[in-house]
């Protein structure tokens, strides 16, 4: 699981805002923490959440990134295609389904 | 297997949902945080909460008394069968609450040597009559969701953000809806707390604080001057006084009883005791305090009311070891002369009053009323400013009793005379008007035994007009200029005159320094010259005097004696002025000559004439 915080540096790193190694400063974090939240609202909105933001599971820390970095590429000069706002939210779309019960095999009598 | 949920009290139940095989052990941990939000980042702690986890339509609940920050259950399988989907509930009883945190379904999940034998007790296998429909279900999904990827595509992030911006406007909108509901409600003012600045401070609700002072208003007072307000004073004082807080008035507050025609400002304070209101020697008249008393005396009289007070009284039947005192200062005005009670006369007036409650017979009773007043008294419209202190017995001002025998210390200074020129009994007046001839600094009369009396130690008793008795050098020091120029000679000069009789005391003098009685010149178009007299060592009367100033006896009868001997009387006169050589030198009266005694004599009259004794 990451914290906001890390993914708002990955966000950052994604828009090639920050290098490797790098610490963002204050107000670029600030902004991209409000991304992410806003990232957070939606999904909450659309019934997709089901985790709170101090433990977003793994699989949904990469479509957090994509889709706040799309929300936040103007802010920096960068350009982000949507697909990066539809693929992360097809992503989580996909997570929170319900998980398959595997093969069903026929049952003879 | 192990699952882990994390939840918000602040937002509603979340869904969580979870896969397990029918037959596993199973934990499942669950965290529960205040609010959803980044800033709070630890875990509540749920120590003593009780986390129940229900399974809908199915016998199998857990309960777990939570020990720690992290609630875990521990599950023994199996669930009812593979291939279900089972509802699910967590309920979380904090604090007496209880909350639905979590729910969602667990997907039962068989295992494959469960192949064709169903998986638990409940087992029931999924059948292909249902992948059709299914499939149908899922290409109507992509559909939809195909459209609605082209649509995020026009949309996309702006919609995502005002979807969540609406979505935290309107939460916003509706917290402040309920609150400003709240706190428009009657008891509002109890939601808002209160806390004074400084230590020692006590968190309050504004509503307390409101309570503190009762406006009138508060009890549909109209304070315009005309209504009474009698009802919403009552009313207020009843809510305010018991729970010790004041009342606030208007400037024009009329009531139809004690408040008639009484215009009080500003603030009321409670007695302190309930009994007060019944021994209150002016019973009915609450205390007011103000600073301004504003009135239009041409259309209003009979003004009464306090303009600051405070009294101090005792509890009915109670004892008290030392005096109860208290003061307040009346101010008044009427067009009337009876129109006031209180005094009979306009007035302006200050008044300090204490007495003391008799309760036992050996209660001190000491008491000090001063009046200072400013009255107007008939057509002469002479104004009389006095000082006084009266406990006499036929005159009592009114809270003084009846004995004036009880009183040892008395003091009076009033100023008479109002129409002539004869104060009586004055201290310091004073008057600019040119048709006064007499300026009194202090004339003390008294048909006996009256005076001043200085008295260092013992029980002395004033018999005359004053009486010394003190340890220092000088008694009585005097030192004046009289009004009038001393003009030698005036009419006026000797008939007002001042005259001072002083008896001195020695004891023990070593010093000519000391007891002097000292006259200093009045005359003020000169510098002042000293005569001092007194007793020098010895016992010898001495005058000294000072520059010019000159020993006068000035009856005509005037004689010196000396031990009953006159020694000196009037100058002898009719003696003509020797001519001719005068001598002072001895002779010898056997063998003198005329000429050299009668140059003798002549120095010798000389000498008489020059000491003033004789004379043409």
């Amino acid at each position: 699981m990451a914290t906001i915080s890390d993914l708002a540096k990955r966000t950052l790193q994604k828009l090639q805002v920050l290098a490797a190694g790098e610490t963002p400063s204050a107000e670029d974090q600030e902004l991209v923490v409000t991304k992410l939240m806003a990232v957070h609202a939606y999904l909450r909105k659309e019934d997709l959440l089901r985790w709170t933001v101090q433990d977003i599971p793994d699989y949904a820390e990469e479509p957090y990134v994509m889709m706040a970095a799309f929300l936040a590429a103007e802010d920096f000069g960068r350009v982000v295609s949507a697909a990066n706002w539809q693929g992360g939210l097809s992503l989580i779309q996909s997570a929170v389904a319900l998980p398959n019960t595997g093969p069903v095999r026929t049952e003879y009598f | 297997m192990n699952q882990t949920f994390s939840v918000a009290l602040n937002q509603p139940a979340g869904q969580r949902d979870f896969s397990a095989y029918w037959d596993d052990d199973y934990t499942l941990t669950l965290r529960v945080y205040a609010t959803d939000s980044p800033d709070d980042t630890v875990p509540l702690d749920l120590t003593g909460a009780i986390l129940v986890f229900k399974v809908a339509q199915y016998p199998y609940s857990s309960n777990v008394v939570v020990s720690g920050q992290d609630g875990v259950f521990s599950f023994e399988g199996p669930f009812r069968g593979c291939g279900a989907r089972e509802e699910y509930t967590i309920e979380l009883t904090l604090a007496g609450d209880t909350t639905t945190v979590a729910y969602g379904t667990v997907v039962v999940a068989p295992r494959g040597e469960q192949y064709g034998y169903g998986c638990g007790p409940w087992g029931r296998y999924s059948t292909g009559a249902f992948i059709g429909p299914l499939q149908l279900l899922v290409d109507q999904a992509k559909v939809a969701s195909d459209e609605a990827m082209a649509a995020a595509e026009i949309l996309g992030p702006a919609a995502a953000e005002a979807v969540a911006s609406a979505e935290i406007a309107t939460n916003a909108a509706a917290s402040a809806t309920e609150t400003i509901a709240a706190l428009s409600l009657p008891n509002g003012a109890s939601l808002i707390g209160s806390l004074q600045a400084g230590p020692g401070s006590v968190p309050r609700t504004l509503q307390s604080r409101v309570l503190d002072l009762v406006s009138i208003k508060d009890k549909g007072a109209v304070i315009n001057g005309v209504t009474d307000d009698g009802a919403a004073i009552t009313a207020a004082r009843a809510v305010a006084f018991p729970a010790g807080g004041s009342v606030l008035y208007g400037g024009r507050t009329k009531a139809a009883d004690f408040w008639a025609n009484r215009s009080p400002l500003a603030q009321e304070w409670g007695k302190g005791l309930p009994t007060a209101y019944a021994t209150d020697m002016d019973a009915g008249k609450p205390v007011i305090g103000g600073f301004m008393f504003n009135g239009t005396p041409a259309t209003k009289l009979g003004y009464d009311a306090y303009f600051q007070r405070f009294d101090g009284v005792t509890q009915a039947g109670v004892d008290v070891a030392s005096s109860v005192v208290g003061f307040y200062s009346m101010q008044s005005y009427s067009t009337n002369s009876t129109g006031n009670a209180f005094n009979k006369t306009n007035q302006v007036a200050l008044v300090a009053n204490a007495s003391a409650m008799t309760a036992t017979a050996s209660a001190s009773v000491e008491a000090f009323n001063a009046i200072a007043a400013s009255a107007y008294i008939g057509p002469l419209s002479q104004m009389v400013v006095g000082i006084e202190a009266d406990v006499s017995a036929s005159n009592p001002p009114g809270w003084f009793g009846t004995a004036a025998t009880a009183y040892t210390v008395a003091f009076s200074a009033v100023l008479q005379g109002i129409a002539a020129d004869d104060a009586t009994v004055a201290f310091s007046s004073n008057s600019s008007s040119a048709t006064k001839t007499f300026w009194h600094g202090a004339v003390l009369a008294g048909s006996s035994k009256t005076g001043v009396t200085v008295a260092r130690n013992g029980t002395f008793r004033p018999e005359s007009g004053v009486w010394v008795s003190a340890a220092t050098t000088f008694g009585v020091y005097v030192g004046a200029k009289a009004k009038h120029a001393l003009n030698p000679g005036s009419a006026s000069d000797y008939t007002y005159r001042p005259s001072i009789g002083i008896g001195l005391g020695q004891e023990g003098a070593t010093s000519a320094a000391s007891h002097k009685v000292r006259f200093i010149s009045t005359d003020a178009a000169s510098a002042e010259v000293n005569t001092d007299v007194y007793a020098g060592v010895g016992g010898n009367f001495r005058i000294d005097f000072g520059g010019t100033n000159r020993f006068f006896v000035a009856s005509a009868n005037g004689y010196v004696f000396i031990q009953g001997t006159q020694v000196l009387a009037t100058r002898n006169v009719g003696w003509g002025v020797n001519s001719g050589t005068t001598s002072k030198a001895a002779f010898d009266t056997a063998t003198v000559t005329l000429p050299a005694l009668a140059q003798n004599v002549a120095a010798l009259h000389q000498a008489l004439r020059n000491h003033g004794l004789i004379g043409d």
